[in-house]
């Protein structure tokens, strides 16, 4: 192995790279297309949010009242009144807190998203109840937007079940709690016959059951130990979810762009056969060594330009994110192995043939595995622990992008990390010296590429 | 002695491709590869140069040699050019005299001399796909040459080449090799080889058929055959063998064991007159055909 050797090779690829056109292009237009959609979206996003907004004021202003008239004593308005207010504390709840206390937004964003969350809290609010004592009255207060529904009660509902539900007009229908209502009514109707208890008991016939079973099995899912679960703790910071995104979806275009890349140079090398005359400098070995770490540089500073235009404006948003040295130190070395894993691959393969479509063939299904691990995210998402995300963990071809999805996410324990490394690793080295082999029988072939038999044919021979 | 091959042989699958093969090149000297297409003789070259393995047998430098990188000792033109068209003429041949392990001085020194000495200054800054086809070609030689290494191995270096060039190229490889460089010159182009080289080897289906000094071998195969001009006619003589008698031009061969100086001194001990002599010569491709024929029939 000769290191001046291997640099030079890793230089020129460098700056190659560097002075074409297209990097820069991906580098900076790639971020500023996806800034922009994003930036389209959310635009988007606050006009709809806005309008919604003005329309629900429109709806109705009156508070959060019903109107009722019992002269038959059916509704018992103190139990109505004695229910609890909902304790509300959603996903949805936590994200707009999040926004609203967290983020850094300018005044003109962040009017839509407190209007939706005043919105939102009105909408959670339980109806109320008042008694009128006549129609007149209550229809009165409905026209005065004192109470935006009126229910009346016929005097022989007992009897007839009659009744009228008044809304001020066609366009001020609300969502009203019936089933509540309805509850009570019913509840009214029974009381004339049957003490609370056995009322209780006609309402809820199931309630008082106890589950039993014959035969116990051994859990299909463990539930973690409390200890456990403070060890692998989920982000509380729902912005978060965002790194893990960027994180994997970053880790996919960077190896997918730099692998593709460094496939493309080597096919056109041998195209125009300069590769004879660089393998009459050097060994294949360094030659293969060179070209993966010169584009791993490409790759790496195309990571930082990426991450300065990605992250630096969620900084400056956001209150920043949980992720700790160690994770990125996590992040940065399964990027760096997972890289050099399909990097090395790639070379060995992609040496054996002639052109760029024949080395599309060889490695399309090696970039598939690598990007499988997209499809189970949001599964991975609910349960980190699951065997998919597990196996994708582990499974080096998929680990890089699983992994940093997980380390995005938070929930990747340390001891994982380890194990998925070292079979990253170890699985590199492997292939290392196998695409070693391919690569100083292929890069001199030519023709048509071999068939699958005869790549473990030429690797015995090597 | 600056290159030793001993015993090598390498095959691909069921072909065998060099079988066998043993030869040395002197240092200074121009060797010619020769053979028809598919003897084995790229093969053998990437061996030399260290791009395969030989299945058996070994290649080895000088001694004085062996210490330092081998690959950085032997400069090497390849039969299918090629080179980084789109990058430019002065960056390129930089970049591979740094690969040959020379410094950044060194390489910028030897660069802007090779540029200077095929006329290609001018376009030193120039990208490549944008020269013609000669200068590429011209480029590719200076690419082989920049390091100065003391062996060159050049596969075909005159195609592609109008005469003005192939005479710089040709005027290039013999200042070379007075200066001490060994030369490989494998060629098809039999006239080429028969004008540069010291010694050749020939080879066919992967083994050497034929090797030795160019000008004994032709000798060996021209067989003594002579044509003297004389006045009278010359007498009769164990010493050789009249084939044809022309006016003044006797057509004869020497016998066995008599050499062209030997016979001289005989004609003019005989009292005839002298008024030329050339030594009858088989051409290098008959002896190539015949040679090449010859081993197909075994």
């Amino acid at each position: 192995m000769k290191p001046a050797k291997i640099l030079l090779v890793a230089k020129r690829e460098y700056w190659v790279q560097l002075r074409h056109w297209s990097f820069w292009l991906v580098t900076f237009g790639l971020p500023l297309l996806l800034m922009l959609m994003g930036g389209v979206f959310l635009g988007v996003f606050l006009y709809l949010a806005g309008r919604e907004m003005k329309n629900l004021s429109r709806t109705d202003n009156a508070p959060k009242v019903i109107g009722v008239v019992d002269p038959a004593q059916v509704v018992d308005l103190a139990a109505l009144a004695a229910l609890d207010e909902p304790q509300r504390d959603t996903k949805r709840d936590r994200t707009f807190r999040f926004i609203l206390e967290e983020m850094n937004l300018p005044a003109d964003m962040r009017r839509p998203f407190e209007q939706a969350d005043v919105m939102m809290r009105e909408m959670a609010k339980r109806y109320r109840y008042q008694a009128f004592t006549d129609r007149e009255a209550g229809e009165e207060a409905l026209r005065e937007r004192g109470i935006r529904a009126l229910l009346v009660i016929d005097p022989d509902y007992r009897t007839n079940f009659r009744g009228d539900l008044v809304y001020v007009s066609e366009k001020k229908q609300h969502r009203l709690p019936i089933r509540e209502i309805e509850q009570q009514i019913s509840r009214g109707l029974m009381r004339a016959h049957f003490d609370e208890a056995t009322i209780d008991h006609m309402t809820e016939p199931l309630a008082g059951l106890e589950t039993r079973f014959l035969q116990t099995e051994p859990a299909l899912v463990e539930e973690a130990a409390p200890d456990q679960a403070a060890q692998e703790p989920q982000r509380e910071n729902p912005m978060d979810l965002v790194l893990g995104g960027f994180f994997s979806m970053g880790m996919i275009m960077l190896v997918l762009i730099s692998t593709n890349r460094l496939l493309m140079g080597m096919v056109e090398e041998k195209q125009n056969r300069v590769l004879e005359v660089l393998l009459s400098s050097m060994s294949a070995g360094d030659l293969m060594g060179g070209k993966v770490l010169g584009l791993g540089a490409v790759a790496f500073t195309q990571f930082l330009v990426w991450s300065m235009l990605g992250l630096l404006p969620m900084f400056m948003l956001f209150r920043g994110f949980d992720m700790s040295v160690l994770e990125l130190v996590l992040f940065l070395l399964y990027f760096v192995l997972g890289y050099l894993l399909l990097a090395t691959v790639i070379l060995g393969l992609g040496s054996l043939v002639s052109n760029a479509q024949e080395a599309g063939q060889w490695t399309g299904y090696l970039i598939l595995m690598f990007i499988v691990p997209l499809y189970g995210m949001p599964f991975v998402l609910k349960n980190p622990d699951s065997w998919f995300g597990t196996f994708c963990t582990m499974f080096p071809f998929c680990s890089p992008v699983m992994a940093a999805f997980r380390l995005g996410t938070g929930s990747l324990g340390l001891g994982e990390a380890i194990i998925s490394l070292t079979i990253l690793a170890a699985t590199w080295y492997l292939a290392l010296r196998f695409s070693a082999k391919l690569f100083r029988l292929g890069i001199l072939m030519t023709g048509s590429a071999p068939s699958p038999l005869k790549v473990l044919k030429l690797l015995r021979e090597a | 002695m600056i290159l030793s091959v001993s015993a090598v042989s390498k095959s691909f699958g069921a072909l065998k491709a060099v079988d066998n093969v043993s030869f040395t090149i002197a240092k200074g000297r121009i060797c010619g590869f020769l053979g028809p297409n598919g003897a084995g003789k790229t093969t053998l070259i990437r061996m030399i140069m260290d791009i395969y393995a030989p299945d058996e047998g070994q290649v080895d430098l000088a001694p004085d040699l062996v210490d330092r990188d081998r690959k950085n000792q032997i400069g090497y033109l390849p039969e299918v050019r090629g080179l980084y068209t789109r990058a430019k003429v002065r960056e390129t041949l930089l970049y591979f005299a740094r690969l040959k392990g020379l410094s950044k001085q060194q390489a910028r020194e030897n660069t802007d001399f090779f540029l200077d000495r095929l006329k290609m200054t001018d376009v030193a800054d120039q990208k490549i796909e944008k020269l013609s086809k000669g200068n590429q070609q011209k480029i590719q030689l200076i690419s082989a040459i920049v390091a100065k290494p003391p062996l060159l191995i050049l596969d075909e270096p005159f195609s592609g080449l109008d005469p003005v060039n192939i005479k710089m190229v040709s005027d290039l490889i013999s200042e070379l090799c007075r200066e001490g460089v060994s030369i490989v010159l494998s060629t098809h182009q039999m006239n080429q080889a028969e004008t540069f080289c010291h010694d050749i080897l020939l080879f066919n289906k992967g083994r050497l058929v034929l090797s030795g000094e160019l000008e004994a071998i032709i000798q060996q195969f021209s067989g003594g055959v002579l044509m003297v001009e004389t006045v009278p006619e010359i007498p009769p003589s164990p010493l050789y063998r009249l084939l044809r008698r022309d006016g003044k031009e006797n057509h004869i061969e020497l016998a066995e064991d008599i050499t062209i100086t030997s016979f001289l001194h005989w004609l003019v001990w005989s009292g005839v007159e002298i008024f030329g002599l050339q030594p009858h010569r088989v051409p290098l491709s008959d002896i190539f055909i015949q040679e090449v024929s010859r081993h197909e029939a075994r």
